[in-house]
């Protein structure tokens, strides 16, 4: 009887612990093959066919549709530099340069990963070409809901989100894998709880 | 015991998932269509999820077992990219507008059987195209237009809306 109660006791824990883990190992926001650069994370292998199972299975349970080798790769920004979460009530500024690529664009996604609706007459996602830049090429992308100068990506609501940089036709996706790209950084201006 | 579990669902997830974009493209319409992925009209549950604001993307469903692929667009665009995926969302081939001849789709996918024929009695129609063997059965297509701002969406609706999707038997 005790053997019984004894296979009970493994199996229940077996289980759930098992699919706890791997419950907890798809919504890591840094998980198996991830990578990170000053605090973006990516997942360069999303969608093909080398990746690890861990990021396949993450694919097929979000649904996503992860860029090609030759379309380009996503970044996401989750916390400021202060390790809070990035929250839609706060006001933030981005700043630096991106890696090399033919094309960029900047958006904001809840915690869903659903795009996060535009402030009124303002912008949801910055496309590179139509960002205003310093001489020396480098930016200030001001994120929020309050209007400010230069490039202004608009945030409505309040709850989490997250910044997704999109990089298209990009060298960093080549097979060298990413070399140091550089990331712009993120500063929190203004954050009233 | 939980480390076998863990295993089991994390190589199982892919087979099993409900919500996978093969899912969500079945719900939003069929095989040998470009259907709009992203847009309005459709629901939550065949919309592809996280996708990016500023482009605009088709979808096509193809199966290989009754004949290859063949996708054709044409347009100057700034930007486009087209990624062949199959069932499970792994992606097989990915180009964009600058790898691509005279700046137009034109891409075959064929099984390796196919590939055979087509070695045998190349068809003229094809001498363009990129071709790509692949021995997956059923797949999606993806093509991604950048539309940067309201003044592209004529011609960005013009090149999805002529967009083929064909299956093509030789």
């Amino acid at each position: 009887m005790r053997y019984y109660y004894n296979f009970a006791i493994i199996l229940v824990l077996g289980l759930a612990g098992g699919g706890f883990t791997a419950k907890w190992a798809l919504e890591a926001e840094d998980g198996f093959g991830s990578v990170k650069y000053n605090r973006w994370t990516s997942w360069p292998l999303a969608g093909s066919v080398d990746a690890d199972p861990y990021t396949k299975a993450r694919v097929a349970r979000d649904g996503s549709v992860p860029l090609g080798a030759a379309e380009g790769l996503t970044f996401f920004l989750l916390d400021d530099e202060k390790d809070q979460l990035l929250r839609r009530e706060c006001q933030y500024s981005l700043m630096g340069t991106t890696p090399p690529a033919r094309l960029w664009t900047l958006s904001v996604q809840d915690q869903d990963k659903q795009p996060i609706a535009a402030y009124e007459g303002g912008e949801n996602a910055i496309f590179s070409e139509s960002v205003l830049r310093a001489q020396d090429g480098t930016f200030v992308i001001n994120i929020g809901s309050q209007p400010a100068p230069m490039n202004w990506l608009t945030v409505a609501g309040t709850g989490p989100m997250r910044l997704v940089l999109r990089l298209y036709d990009t060298p960093v996706t080549s097979s060298s894998g990413l070399d140091r790209p550089a990331m712009p950084k993120l500063t929190v201006r203004d954050c009233k709880n | 015991m939980a480390g076998i579990v863990h295993i089991s669902v994390i190589l199982l997830v892919p087979a099993l998932a409900s919500q996978d974009a093969w899912s969500k493209l079945i719900k939003a319409g069929p095989m040998w269509q470009f259907v709009r992925v992203n847009s309005n009209a459709l629901t939550r549950d065949s919309q592809l999820s996280a996708v990016d604001p500023l482009f605009q993307i088709a979808a096509c469903r193809y199966s290989l077992e009754s004949g290859s692929l063949s996708i054709r667009a044409y347009g100057d665009l700034p930007f486009w990219s087209v990624a062949v995926f199959d069932r499970y969302g792994e992606i097989i081939y990915s180009f964009n507008n600058r790898t691509a001849i005279n700046r137009d789709i034109n891409l075959l996918v064929v099984s390796p059987l196919q590939m055979l024929f087509l070695r045998q009695n190349p068809p003229e129609s094809i001498e363009q195209a990129i071709i790509v063997e692949t021995d997956i059965d059923q797949g999606f297509i993806l093509i991604r237009v950048l539309q940067s701002d309201p003044s592209w969406v004529p011609a960005v609706d013009n090149f999805l809306g002529e967009a083929s999707c064909e299956n093509l038997e030789f």
